[in-house]
């Protein structure tokens, strides 16, 4: 018998501010253990949280950008549980009263597909410290640094039902919330992570099935496969008869299994109540309008298709970051076309930044200037390996692309004079091959041209050498 | 004869200073030597920082003669109960859990009383946590009343003020949750304030319960509690709770009468069940100021009744939430050994560092708190506390304060209610409701019961309305003296110049 998943998604995104969510410690990842600490992300006697406004700017971006009921007034709560990595014994979060409601996501499925996903909520918390095992032998260490980020929890009805739709609907929330500049989507460090909740039945009208939660997903790939071990998993136990225990299981991806952590009778109570030390937040009243959304990636994607005429591939790879497509555009509108910025961007600019490491957008080439490289390339001023020097040189040093190109001398053989030197020199070299050209094998003209390239170091115009060949060629005494 | 210096009041100390009677450094050695001799029987201090008194003292007694005084406290020696954080300088709480911690950072109050130039004579003895009305759930020893050794001195700050009392510093800070500055300052016969909730920053208070929880001033009479208050009232951005308002401004020194005043008087607080003699003591004070114009109104405040309730209920969820950081990992007393697995070693390290009545309360907290029983509870006891605040609203639409004894008898025998600890929360009856209604409050000494015990007046006001609770009391005391006792301990007087304990043994000094 075939059943039917429900998965429901809690998703934890940091958000990218400043400072912590109630202190002002620096919100920086990378930094050395329990450098980023103050009395109140440590929980000491006697500290008290003060909220940053930061961090509710941002909540209140994703809420919109995601379709949210944004509260004007919220609160928040204490939610109580006993861990080394948590120093107050409690977190700081949004119960009763969150920042958003409602709210709905489309992506785009694996076949190109459109399908929504309704959300619940999106409300704001801090989070906790983080526990290394490894770090020093016989003892668990905890490291404060993380206590206190501020995250938003994104809940999601739970509405998805395989794990292709699963990832898919991931995939494009992270690169939403990156082009939010909201969160800096690093999954292995722990910025963006996900609570799965699996259950299954027998049909749409029957009632959910008792649920599986998988915690603290970090992975594509894992989330992908845990997905469908579960639904298998649960499959199997409920056509043998057997019930399910509401459990919370995590994934072993080195035996492709998940494992049980907790089960109901075990599941804390958080013993909620309101928070205190925080007043109730009251939205400023010009908050929503000073918020202007950029464009989201579905429909970036879409006028890319529409007003470039690109092909998907093309796309994929220049939306896949918003700096990215937005340098592609403004070079774009100066090059001599769409696709020929769009190939250069995505075949050299990204290789050569990708070989030395650098970052992107590049801060010495501006997208002005590639694209009036392109149009050298174009005008045959200049030879494709002459190109990807200038564009090397430009990086480095930045500058006007003229000027580096004639300080530099880089320009092709273009007076008929040396092309037909060189011509003659290799017709010479290679008579016997030269008079089967003579007779006719056209296809032997791409030899020539190799080899036309080589002599010159790729210096020739090769548009123009084309020509003069063919003229050499059906002219006799050469 | 000039009397000795530590019998001043705290605002007549500033006058001394101001004249050049006396220096900083002299007064606070006075100060230092009362502690050396007398709180071995009293045990109101828990921590003397003699060395920094005094180093704090001589910077005053140079700024003075440069012209550069930080504000009219500057070189007056104060102290500070042991739930305020103190860099650098051992913090408890009173409470074994936290034996030895040295706050890494400064709170604000201590820093604002810095910052005014006052000197720190030490930490003050407290119930541990705050939980607790008597100061015998210290976690290191109780603390005695110097009216009679006998008897407890109130808490939890009994230490801050038995130390007001016995004249071991000029002034002290207290904090109140349920009453826990006013119900000491009345069985110590001294005068206590608890600010309106947001006065004063909680950030460097060690929290007992967040929306209940305010440090106050404990000193002899208003004008030092006004003038101790201006020091640390305000804004402060590191609390979240703080209000932006200026403090109250210290009261007028001469008035010439109360006419006008509207003084309420709530029959659920004069009820039979208190001592006799403190309600005719009370009755004797309002007839007092009625008899320089005020006029009294009756009236009722029925949710009285549910107060004490209500306070637990919501008292302790607080408590055992706040108190949920105490595991042992960051700081704290730790256990003898530690165990293998982090539950055991979290529960002996808690079991350990906590004392009874915290144990307590913290587990009547998590029950109260827990799924089944929240709504039952919780939420009640904060629909309860809504009703609470518009009565007191209501009351105060036909009167300018409420005037009420400020508990229902004088100080009792140390170890009579410490195995019953309801009777030890009625301690509080009449204080707890003006906390939940987050209103200022003002402990005055209004008269001593037949065994010389101190008799404590409560004036309540309107949230904020700290002016008229200051310029009332101010008046009460320019026309009465009962602020002006001595304890029988320590026996007086005492000359500045002699730094040894006295001749006479301290115990025929006591009751």
């Amino acid at each position: 018998m075939a059943y039917l998943a429900n998965i429901g998604l809690e998703i934890h995104a940091q958000l990218r501010t400043h400072t912590k969510a109630f202190c002002a410690c620096p919100n920086r990842s990378g930094a050395p253990p329990n450098t980023a600490l103050c009395p109140t992300c440590t929980g000491q006697p006697g500290a008290l949280p003060v909220l940053n406004a930061q961090a509710v700017r941002l909540a209140v971006t994703a809420g919109l950008a995601l379709g949210c009921t944004i509260h004007p007034r919220s609160t928040f709560a204490r939610k109580h549980y006993f861990y080394p990595d948590l120093p107050k014994g409690y977190q700081i979060t949004q119960f009763r009263y969150p920042l958003c409601t409602g709210g709905c996501v489309t992506f785009e499925d694996k076949d190109g597909a459109h399908k929504q996903v309704p959300l619940q909520r999106i409300h704001l918390e801090e989070d906790a410290g983080q526990l290394l095992h490894d770090h020093t032998p016989g003892v668990s260490a905890i490291d404060f640094n993380r206590s206190g980020i501020p995250l938003i929890e994104i809940v999601t009805e739970p509405t998805l039902q395989d794990a292709d739709d699963t990832v898919a609907f991931l995939k494009h929330l992270r690169e939403t919330l990156l082009y939010l500049e909201i969160c800096d989507g690093k999954m292995q460090e722990g910025s963006f992570r996900c609570d799965v909740n699996i259950s299954l039945r027998p049909d749409a009208q029957a009632p959910f099935g008792t649920r599986t939660e998988l915690k603290n997903m970090n992975s594509f790939r894992f989330i992908h496969d845990a997905i469908c071990y579960e639904i298998q998993r649960q499959s199997d136990l409920l056509a043998r008869g057997q019930t399910l225990p509401q459990q919370t299981r995590t994934w072993d991806p080195h035996t492709q299994r998940s494992l049980p952590l907790r089960s109901k009778e075990q599941a804390p109570d958080y013993r909620y109540f309101p928070e205190p030390d925080l007043p109730p937040l009251q939205l400023p009243p010009n908050l929503l309008q000073s918020i202007t959304l950029p464009e989201l990636p579905l429909a970036k994607r879409q006028r890319f298709a529409q007003a470039y005429k690109l092909p998907p591939e093309d796309i994929a790879t220049l939306c896949a970051q918003r700096e990215l497509a937005d340098y592609f555009e403004a070079c774009a509108a100066q090059a001599p076309s769409p696709k020929s910025a769009s190939n250069w961007i995505r075949r050299d600019l990204l290789h050569a930044l990708q070989a030395s490491s650098s970052p992107f957008p590049p801060p010495n080439l501006p997208p002005t200037h590639l694209a009036q490289l392109l149009w050298m390339l174009h005008d045959s001023k200049l030879s494709t390996p002459q190109a990807q020097t200038l564009q090397s040189l430009l990086l480095e040093e930045g500058g006007e692309p003229e000027e580096v190109r004639l300080a530099h001398n880089l320009r092709l053989l273009d007076d008929d004079e040396s092309l037909r030197q060189t011509i003659a020199h290799i017709l010479a070299e290679h008579p016997q091959t030269a008079a089967r050209l003579r007779e006719g094998e056209q296809k032997l003209l791409g030899f020539f041209m190799g080899l036309a390239r080589k002599h010159t170091q790729g210096r020739a115009n090769m548009k123009r050498l084309k020509e003069l060949l063919q003229e050499a060629i059906t002219r006799r005494g050469l | 004869m000039i009397p000795a210096p530590p019998i001043w009041t705290l605002s007549r100390s500033c006058e001394k200073l101001a004249a050049g009677h006396i220096t900083s450094e002299a007064l606070t050695e006075a100060y230092l030597a009362r502690i050396k001799a007398f709180d071995g029987q009293l045990h109101c201090v828990l921590r003397c920082t003699e060395e920094r008194a005094l180093g704090d003292a001589r910077a005053s007694d140079q700024r003075r003669a440069q012209g550069a005084l930080l504000s009219p406290l500057d070189g007056i020696p104060i102290a500070l109960k042991d739930l305020l954080i103190t860099q650098g300088i051992e913090t408890t709480a009173g409470s074994r859990i936290l034996a030895g911690y040295r706050p890494p950072y400064q709170g604000t109050i201590a820093r604002r009383l810095e910052e005014a130039g006052t000197v720190l004579l030490g930490k003050l003895n407290m119930d541990a946590f705050a939980m607790g009305s008597s100061n015998e759930h210290s976690g290191f020893g109780p603390c005695h009343n110097p009216w009679a050794l006998e008897r407890v001195p109130g808490g939890s700050s009994g230490g801050a003020a038995a130390a007001v009392s016995a004249a071991l510093c000029a002034g002290a800070i207290g904090t109140d949750t349920g009453g826990s500055i006013r119900q000491p300052a009345a069985f110590c016969g001294v005068t206590g304030l608890r600010p309106t909730y947001g006065r004063v920053s909680r950030y460097g208070m060690i929290a007992f319960a967040s929306s209940l929880d305010q440090a106050g001033p404990i000193a002899h009479d208003v004008k030092s509690c006004a003038l101790l208050l201006q020091a640390i009232a305000g804004h402060d951005p590191r609390d979240a709770t703080s209000v932006d308002l200026p403090p109250p401004s210290l009261p007028p020194d001469t008035q010439e009468s109360l006419r006008g005043l509207r003084i309420g008087i709530p029959e659920e607080y004069f009820v039979e069940g208190s001592d006799p003699q403190v309600l005719r003591a009370v009755q004797q004070a309002i007839a007092t100021l009625e008899a320089y114009g005020a006029r009294s109104v009756k009236l009722s405040l029925p949710t009285t009744s549910l107060a004490v309730a209500t306070y637990v209920i919501l008292a302790t969820a607080e408590a055992s939430s706040n108190l949920a950081r105490y595991d042992g990992i960051r700081y704290g007393a730790p256990p003898p050994d530690l165990a293998a697995s982090l539950e055991a070693f979290t529960t002996r390290h808690r079991s350990a560092g906590f004392g009874d009545e915290t144990t307590r309360r913290i587990l009547l907290g998590t029950f109260v708190l827990s799924r089944d029983t929240i709504a039952a509870y919780l939420d009640k006891a904060q629909s309860a506390r809504i009703a609470i605040q518009e009565d007191f609203a209501q009351a105060f639409s036909q009167c300018d304060l409420l005037a009420t004894p400020t508990t229902p008898t004088p100080a009792f025998w140390a170890g009579t209610r410490t195995q019953h600890p309801l009777q030890m929360a009625l301690a509080d009856l009449f204080t707890t409701p003006s906390s939940l209604a987050n209103l200022p409050g003002l402990s005055l000494p209004c008269g001593h019961s037949e065994d010389n015990l101190p008799i404590g007046l409560q004036l309540l006001a309107p949230p904020f309305a700290e002016d008229t609770l200051l310029r009332v009391g101010a008046f009460y005391q320019a026309h009465t003296d009962w602020h002006l006792r001595r304890p029988p301990y320590p026996p007086a007087p005492f000359a500045p110049k002699r730094l040894s304990p006295p001749a006479e043994p301290a115990s025929t000094g006591a009751s």
